[in-house]
């Protein structure tokens, strides 16, 4: 007996109770019908919640609620709206809103002099968020359509918007997360980069791509957020991370 | 340009026709061919949801390969059975007494779960030393060290055998 045999006897043998068992894909199906539909019920359950929220704020904030457009939510506290006011004074970066909280960090907005956007989030390693992402242009424009828009920030820290998703799943380059999305569209969570990142067989580059999923499955939108590339350097092939 | 998500018909062509392959895979891993096959279904039925997760990097049996280890090894995690082997897979075989194939079943079960399940992909599954290394997330190195690590492992034994 080879030293090859022995081991496909101890494979054979380690595997043999699974011989008995047979395919059954109609439990599939139900399974993943059965989540679909827990979905489902925690999306009605959060419509009910965020409608009886949206009755409390717009008896307390009124006029002031609907003349904030997109960016809805409280005032940010004075250390995060300096952040990001500091962020690109340039701009002129107005008062910053707190989007939403996920995982210990917490997403805020502002609009610029120009009509643009400014994001920042904080982070266990920046808790005043003075890291952050001002949109292009052509994101900017997205926005205001109510398009899924997907940006990174400091402290491994990514965010967007996807009006109507439930969750949005985070792939590329090692990464590999789901993140829940709030009622107002918003989301944030962390984003972080395995090290070293994981490229494709082949390929010196990938794309960190935000996907943003309806309860139902149905797929909203995509945006990329990060790039990264195997680039050589000076001391030989180094990894460069580029915010899109 | 957004590339249209897999038909539910191709995740059950895969799972008809590489049932075998994957719950072989889990019950060597878990030692408990009724958990491995809890977390088969429920792989599958999350890589039915998420098809539209599915970018066209790599096949999409290496991409449901990699939710079907996931699972497994969470599921591993949370049983906390890492360092134990049951009783009647470490006990001698009883074919004789070929005390060999205990020996080989003990390193076997001693390797950490990604070398183990690195040869269970290869033997199991056939699956080469890219897509192994695509779904346990590692590099094809590290595939072909955990392969030669399990052979090594059974020459020096049945060299001790000899000598004995």
């Amino acid at each position: 007996m080879t030293s090859d045999h022995i081991l496909q006897a101890v494979l054979d043998e380690l595997a043999e109770p699974a011989r008995s068992q047979q395919p059954d894909w109609a439990d599939v199906l139900q399974r993943a019908h059965a989540t679909a539909r827990a979905g489902i019920l925690r999306r009605r359950r959060r419509i009910l919640f965020a409608a009886a929220l949206a009755v409390i704020a717009t008896a307390a904030v009124g006029v002031a609620l609907a003349a904030s457009g997109i960016l809805q939510g409280p005032a940010a506290p004075p250390e995060n709206d300096a952040a990001l006011r500091q962020l690109m004074p340039p701009l002129g970066i107005g008062p910053a809103t707190e989007l939403t909280v996920h995982g210990g960090r917490t997403l805020f907005g502002a609009r610029t002099q120009l009509g643009g956007y400014c994001f920042s989030a904080t982070s266990p390693s920046d808790p005043k968020g003075e890291g952050g992402h001002c949109l292009s242009d052509a994101d900017a424009a997205r926005l205001d359509d109510r398009r899924v828009v997907a940006f990174a920030l400091s402290g491994s820290s990514a965010g967007g918007y996807a009006p109507g998703a439930e969750s949005v799943h985070l792939t590329g380059a090692g990464i590999d997360v789901e993140l829940p999305v709030s009622a107002t569209g918003w989301w944030v969570g962390e984003a972080r980069l395995p090290t070293p990142p994981l490229l494709p067989t082949g390929v010196d580059r990938a794309t960190v791509v935000a996907t943003a999923q309806a309860p139902d499955g149905t797929i909203l939108g995509r945006d990329p957020l990060l790039l990264v590339q195997l680039v050589a350097g000076a001391g030989g092939a180094v990894y460069q991370i580029a915010f899109i | 340009m957004l590339m249209p998500p897999p038909a539910p018909a191709d995740f059950e062509v895969l799972y008809r026709t590489r049932f075998g392959a994957f719950l072989s895979s889990v019950t060597a891993l878990l030692c408990d061919a009724e958990e491995a096959r809890d977390v088969v279904q429920d792989a599958f039925a999350s890589a039915l949801r998420r098809r539209a997760d599915y970018t066209g990097s790599g096949s999409l049996e290496a991409w449901v390969w990699r939710i079907v280890v996931n699972r497994a090894l969470d599921r591993r995690r949370a049983q906390k059975r890492a360092a134990e082997i049951p009783e009647s897979l470490a006990a001698p075989s009883a074919n004789g007494g070929y005390e060999a194939t205990a020996a080989v079943r003990a390193q076997l079960l001693a390797l950490p779960s990604r070398q183990r399940l690195a040869v269970f992909l290869r033997y199991y599954a056939d699956l080469d030393y890219e897509t192994i290394a695509r779904v346990l997330e590692i590099s094809p190195g590290t595939v072909g060290a955990a392969l030669n690590q399990a052979r090594s492992a059974l020459r020096v034994r049945l060299k001790e055998e000899a000598h004995d």
